[in-house]
């Protein structure tokens, strides 16, 4: 029993707890309350997206607002009484931190953007399961649509020629539109033909993100990209492969059976250790414009 | 896919700012749901450009320990 199950015997007792509405607080289901240490001090409520928690007799009590198990409340509680049921063994990610403390200062996180370069060159070695293990991490600290967390990750790597295969029975209808389509289209005949791979360069893996939202699954590749960058790795986001999703995305989820066919492939990241040593100095760019309305 | 990687860099650039926020999936479902609606109101962007990404901001009230 970890110590906050062993601090709460009896989370609301067998104590009707009524909210102003009427509703019965006790059988609201998203959040168990310590209310032994529960000081009704309103942080969790006012922090709340949802309106889901109030404060009755002095105590936080569940509303019924629809909670998406954010996770908001427990983050804000000074008294660590708060958990969610969705996550009965949580209690391990949970640890405290100082708001104040800067980890990042911006001139810093600004400075690695800047230097930070598609990659297309890579070394033969490949990326062990525990990279990707790492990066997983990442794309688990993502935002999503309603914290729906329905991002899926694939690594592409023993099978990639096959998929590769797969993409190219989809995107070679618009051979005539894209250059690039057309050298790979040569690659595929004739691999000898081809000074390097015209979709992956020198790659050899690629971390695919499916998701049913475009954004839920892009947020998260950002994050796994630039935790990549920070640990020395390099990659590139290749349009192609998502592409062949947007053309044809029944064939695409034929190659996942084990994947949710409501997800899309939403990015495709081109990885590996960078043939290190010829980045040296940062390039111009065009800034965006924008607009203020 | 390119607004959504440029959103993410701004998003952390935010946090490393104090600054903090939330993505609107609300206001891109309606986008999607009628785009020249929504180009009319941005009359200087090109209306080839859809909203891919919107990121409510500001200086947080809350502290989160």
């Amino acid at each position: 029993m970890n110590s906050f199950a062993a601090d709460i015997a009896n989370p609301l007792g067998t104590e009707r707890i009524l909210i102003p509405d009427g509703r019965d607080a006790t059988l609201m289901s998203h959040l168990i309350i310590n209310t032994n240490s529960c000081i009704g001090c309103k942080r969790c409520s006012r922090a709340c997206p949802r309106n889901n928690l109030a404060m009755v007799d002095g105590r936080a009590v569940e509303t019924g607002g629809y909670c998406i198990d954010c996770g908001h409340c427990i983050a804000v509680c000074p008294r660590d009484s708060i958990r969610l049921t969705a996550y009965p063994d949580g209690d391990s990610q949970i640890r405290d931190y100082d708001e104040k403390q800067v980890l990042i200062p911006p001139e810093t996180l600004l400075d690695f953007l800047q230097r930070r370069r598609s990659c297309r060159w890579f070394t033969d070695d490949k990326l062990p399961e525990e990279t990707f293990l790492g990066l997983q991490e990442a794309a688990a600290c993502s935002p999503t649509a309603d914290n729906a967390q329905d991002v899926e990750l694939v690594v592409l790597d023993g099978r990639l020629n096959d998929f590769l295969q797969v993409v190219w029975d989809i995107i070679k209808t618009q051979q005539d539109q894209d250059p690039r389509i057309r050298q790979f289209g040569n690659w595929i005949e004739n691999p000898a033909s081809c000074r390097y791979h015209p979709l992956l360069w020198q790659g050899k893996q690629v971390l695919c993100t499916f998701a049913r939202r475009a954004d839920d699954g892009l947020l998260a590749a950002g994050r796994m990209e630039m935790l990549a960058y920070s640990a020395g790795l390099g990659g590139f986001y290749s349009k192609y492969l998502p592409l062949a999703d947007e053309i044809d995305h029944g064939k695409v989820a034929t190659f996942f059976p084990d994947l949710d066919p409501a997800k899309r492939l939403q990015a495709a990241f081109v990885i590996g250790q960078p043939v290190g040593g010829y980045f040296r100095r940062t390039v111009p760019r065009r800034e965006p414009p924008l607009h203020m309305y | 896919m390119d607004t959504l990687i440029a959103a993410t860099r701004m998003e952390l650039l935010g946090y490393t700012m104090s600054l903090v926020g939330y993505y609107s999936s609300f206001i891109i479902d309606a986008d999607q749901l009628d785009h020249t609606k929504l180009t009319t109101f941005f009359p200087d962007i090109p209306p080839t450009k859809h909203l891919q990404a919107i990121y409510v901001i500001g200086h947080p009230r809350i502290s989160y320990r």
